[in-house]
């Protein structure tokens, strides 16, 4: 079952050089229990767009201009896009179903409190648990997220706690609320290798044992080819390619995931390296048609126009007008 | 093969915060050994606090080692960087030059990109202004830059373009050695490419040579000749590139190469990764640094801190273990 | 039911579309995006222009001020301002000008009251010849900016004091004090404080130890009493040019503390920075990246610093004058001036001799906004 669709999403930021498309038409769909790896450089829109489901964009600059994004919440289905992102709402839906985990642990977490005391916090702003039992929970918690004594661990601050510590700490936060929907944002590009396989493996388990929903947002096609079902790769503002997470790293589609592919560096890999010509263009400089085009090697004429999603079959599709015949011949 | 080797660090200790006897503070740098070739490239890895960062900076003279000897062989005779004054070391300083992880950072905002390529010209004062200026130019186009970028500033150049200018910089004065400290983890994936396949040719065509730091170890399968493993500030393993990534001979390395993400064929395959995390430098040592958190470790690992020595299935490698000519770590262990 | 495609080709752009701006961040140079940040800043560009004028009429005081400064009539002692008409009773006229006060005993209280002539015009003439002055010291010149030709009546914007003299005159020329004492002021301090504070930053060490406890020390007396008993100490014998001087270098001996430390800071984090370390590992020696890194990075801070200090050197020699132990007559400044408002009936009965505090507060304010632009500019990459 759908547990959240985002339908032809923009979200533009009004900055002092006028307005900058971040999410420029962005569709896709969440399943319950499903993992989905959203990837792509910076300034995709990547990020945008989980903040702009969480009603957690800048207040005056990020402003969602179209689209909705249909949430399945436990009292009943509703569009996020209209929904006031400071109204009572939202804070219910932030808190109960869906929970979001940061980049950086530390600034996330305020330092002048205990963890225990935060996850409490988190347990009963949604909840009406007794301190005592909302401290209980907390501990639960910790020792879930696999943090040793947990009891101990709990009454101390966050600069006792190390980097992984911390993640594991947020994650437990986002978790006080059993959410239907977990969307980690880079949560393991600030720590070490070895602590990053820990954490993924640890969302992976919770994943599992909760039937909730993930999604990843990462600049890394290696995090998503561990543990994604299904990826989304964006490229300023837009999604240029929408598959599972085997076909991304065997059967790219789009120029731009092809690129990535072939750019990327990993284990085993000894054959030159092809990168993608040119950089990201920069907010300003986006380009009228296909926003990949200028760099790239098959773009033709028909490129000055946006594509649109040529739907491959039931798992792929992807915004390039290489597959416009592919889509006549499925239609 | 003794005369290729352009650096030779030998017991390089260093104490952040070390008292005149060099004793005391938080150990970054542990009696660690080492050669480079002419024109190869080491890889430092470890994650973060394992000392990598701050063996290039010692090698650059950058920090001030407490103990051991950094030789140093070019054209012009071999010198021991560690005991040479800021004066004696200027000339030296042509010869390594240094490349750093974020170009944001480490180019000065105010100064144009063609000051600031010429920068190390304009302090060795080689060349008149024109032959600065043509060389300035030449070197840009070569990574890839245009003419035109010499009178623009850092923040009109994309970070991909910002660490070409830092790569043109370095290059200006035709050093040797190049230590590249993290130089592609600040950059895009698609530019990481570029990148590295321009510090390649660049190799190539000087002869230069490389250390190149780095935590990412698709990174270095991609560019290093050889590759060294290090925890809190000691090598554990010293190996060729393709013997380290076919062979791992320290179970730490065994553990890098598991925790790299990478797709997996199996599916949701259930893995067991290395527990804990690395601990603070400023642990009493005894004992192997890894004993905490390695899966084999014995009383022995607790007790005796094992010395870097040849690896007995492969003289080639070399490892910190006392355990490493009994494991077998070669394939991919599905549980540690 | 996992995929949903939209098959709708390129979506129209919604509405919201602005036009972008036609500047683009990455086309301008270092010097242009600053210029744009301040002047982003409308109030400091405000604030920049009234401090100007007011620079201008210190440097050209003698033009701006109708009278010399010490050029007063007993009879006119206290007298209101004359305010600039264009029309009375009598009609319209094109050329300002002013009616003359006099002074009638009321009829009702029998005390000398200064009243408007309403039936006489003084016309003011602008580039009046009038009371001779030099220019910067050097030209000598009578010519005024404006003025009246009757000998006998005379124009007081601001009103006149207790010896009858114009206060607007002795303000503009009161201000050559003022208005100079922070400027200069502020240059020793930030000659003091900058080469201090780099070096005990660069350095380190028992240098800095020892500069920053001196400074610490400085800083423990409570401000307006040291200076008091610093200025007190300036010998009352001295000619006032003197005592100027003197003034302005005790505000400067406890004002560059600050400064030091801000410059410290800022010379302690730059040193850390990696373009430092890259230029220290091609060689570069310590006066090179002292001027080619250090300096040029922080000069822009010394400034904002620097603006931001200038008012509360103005504030303290304002507050040393008016104390008494500031500047002394003939000398003027806006300290001195206001402390002949120093009593409850002045104020009471002659309001207008408070207008040099206006000056001071205009001025001060300018000064922090101007500060305020500038600290926005020199950060131009947020």
């Amino acid at each position: 079952m759908t547990l959240l669709s985002v339908q032809g999403l923009h979200t533009h930021y009004h900055v002092e050089q006028g307005t900058l498309r971040a999410v420029d038409d962005v569709s896709f769909e969440i399943a319950e229990g499903e993992t989905v790896g959203v990837v792509g450089e910076s300034g995709c829109g990547k990020s945008v767009t989980a903040r702009s489901i969480m009603g957690l964009l800048p207040r005056r600059i990020g402003e969602i201009a179209a689209g909705e994004i249909r949430f399945a919440a436990r009292g009943g289905t509703l569009d996020l896009a209209q929904q006031d992102p400071l109204g009572p709402v939202m804070r219910d839906i932030r808190g109960n179903d869906i929970g979001m985990i940061f980049q950086e642990p530390m600034t996330s977490l305020n330092p002048v409190y205990t963890i225990g005391a935060q996850i409490v916090e988190a347990i009963r702003l949604h909840s009406d648990l007794s301190k005592a039992d909302a401290w209980a929970k907390a501990e639960q918690l910790l020792e879930r997220v696999g943090i040793n004594e947990p009891a101990r661990r709990a009454k101390q601050y966050p600069h006792a706690f190390s980097g992984g510590m911390r993640q594991r700490a947020m994650i437990a936060m986002a978790l006080s609320s059993d959410p239907r929907l977990l969307i980690a944002d880079e949560p393991t590009t600030a720590v070490d290798v070895t602590v990053e396989a820990q954490i993924l493996a640890l969302l992976e388990e919770l994943k599992r044992e909760r039937n909730m929903a993930l999604m990843l947002i990462t600049h890394d096609l290696n995090v998503v080819g561990e543990i994604a079902d299904r990826v989304i790769v964006m490229y300023l503002g837009r999604v240029v390619e929408t598959t599972t997470a085997a076909r991304v790293f065997d059967d790219p589609k789009h120029p731009y995931t092809r690129g990535l592919l072939a750019s990327l560096p990993s284990l085993g890999r000894r054959t030159r390296l092809t990168p993608i010509e040119g950089t990201v263009p920069g907010p300003h400089q986006r380009p009228a048609g296909c926003p990949f085009a200028p760099r790239c090697a098959q773009a033709t004429e028909k490129c000055n126009t946006q594509p649109p999603t040529f739907r491959i079959d039931a798992e792929t599709s992807v915004a390039c007008w290489l597959y416009d015949d592919a889509e006549a011949g499925h239609a | 093969m003794r005369d290729e080797q352009i650096l030779d660090v030998t017991d390089l200790t260093l104490r952040f915060g070390a008292d005149k006897s060099g004793q005391g503070g938080l150990l970054a740098v542990n009696n660690v050994s080492f050669g480079l070739n002419r024109q190869e490239t080491l890889s430092i890895v470890g994650e973060s606090g394992s000392g990598k960062t701050t063996i290039g900076r010692c090698i650059a003279r950058l920090y001030e080692p407490n103990a051991g000897q950094i030789t140093f062989r070019s054209e012009g005779g071999e010198v021991d960087l560690t005991h040479m004054s800021k004066a004696e070391l200027r000339p030296i300083r042509q010869q390594i030059q240094m490349l750093f992880q974020d170009p944001n950072a480490s180019l000065n905002s105010r100064m144009r990109i063609g000051d600031l390529v010429a920068e190390p010209l304009n302090i060795h004062r080689i060349g008149t202004p024109a032959e600065r200026r043509d060389r300035v130019v030449s070197l840009l186009e070569r990574v890839g830059l245009g003419a035109d970028t010499v009178n623009r500033y850092p923040h009109q150049l994309s970070g991909g373009q910002r660490q070409r200018v830092g790569i043109a910089r370095a290059l200006t004065v035709s050093p040797r050695l190049l230590i590249c400290d993290e130089p592609v983890s600040a950059l895009d994936v698609s530019v990481q490419a570029q990148v590295l396949n321009l510090l390649r040719d660049l190799q190539d065509e000087m002869g230069l040579s490389y250390i190149f730091v780095s935590h990412d170890l698709g990174v270095v399968d991609y560019i290093s000749d050889r590759v060294m493993v290090l925890y809190l500030g000691t090598i554990m393993e010293l190996a060729t590139r393709d013997d380290l990534f076919a062979a791992p001979a320290h179970p730490y390395t065994r553990a890098l190469l598991d925790a790299m993400p990478s797709r997996r064929d199996g599916r949701h395959r259930k893995r067991k990764v290395l527990t804990g995390e690395i601990a603070g430098p400023t642990l009493k040592r005894q004992g192997c640094v890894f004993a905490g958190r390695c899966p084999h470790a014995t009383d022995l690992c607790q007790r005796e801190a094992p010395v870097l020595r040849p690896w007995a299935r492969n003289p080639a490698t070399s490892v910190a273990c006392h355990h490493a000519d009994a494991l077998d770590l070669s394939t991919e262990e599905t549980t540690i | 039911m996992t995929d949903t495609v939209s098959n709708t080709p390129a979506t129209a752009a919604p509405a919201a579309e602005a036009p972008l701006a036609e500047h683009n961040y990455q086309l301008l140079s270092v010097r242009q995006l600053m210029w744009r940040k301040f002047l982003a800043n409308r109030l400091a560009v405000l604030s920049a222009l009234v401090l100007i004028l007011l620079y201008l009429a210190t440097i050209f005081a003698g033009f701006v001020a109708p009278y010399g400064p010490q050029n007063g009539k007993s009879r006119l002692s206290y007298a209101p301002p004359t305010p600039i008409q264009f029309c009375d009773d009598a009609g319209c006229s094109l050329r300002p000008f002013v009616h003359p006060v006099k002074a009638e005993r009321s009829p009702v209280t029998f005390l000398l009251e200064f009243v408007a002539d309403e039936e006489v015009r003084e016309y003011i003439y602008f580039f009046e010849r009038g009371d001779s002055y030099k220019v910067l010291g050097l030209v000598t010149s009578d010519l005024h900016l404006f003025g009246l030709r009757s000998d006998d009546a005379r124009i007081a914007l601001l009103g006149h004091d207790q010896r009858g003299r114009d206060l607007f005159s002795r303000i503009v020329y009161g201000g050559q004090v003022s208005l100079t004492v922070g400027l200069i002021g502020v240059l020793i301090m930030v000659m003091l404080g900058a080469v201090i504070g780099a070096l005990s930053g660069y350095y380190g060490g028992w240098f800095d130890n020892f500069v920053q406890r001196f400074i610490e020390t400085l800083r423990v007396f409570p401000e307006i009493p040291l200076w008091m008993a610093l200025s007190a100490a300036i010998p009352p014998l001295w000619p006032p040019e003197w005592v100027y001087a003197g003034i302005v270098v005790v505000l400067a001996f406890l004002g560059w503390t600050g400064l030091a430390r801000e410059v410290r800071g800022l010379t302690l984090s730059l040193k850390k920075r990696d373009f430092v370390m890259a230029a220290e590992a091609s060689g570069a020696s310590t006066g090179w990246i002292m001027r080619k890194h250090l300096i040029p990075n922080m000069l822009s801070h010394i400034i904002v610093t620097a603006t931001l200090a200038v008012p509360v050197t103005i504030l303290g020699e304002s507050a040393l004058s008016f104390l008494g132990i500031g500047v002394r007559p003939p000398m003027i400044s806006w300290g001195l001036l206001l402390s002949d408002a120093f009593k409850v009936q002045v104020i009471a009965l002659y309001p207008w001799m408070l207008f040099p505090a206006a000056f001071i507060f205009i001025t001060v304010l300018a000064f922090n906004f101007l500060g305020d632009g500038l600290r926005d500019m020199v950060d131009p990459f947020s």
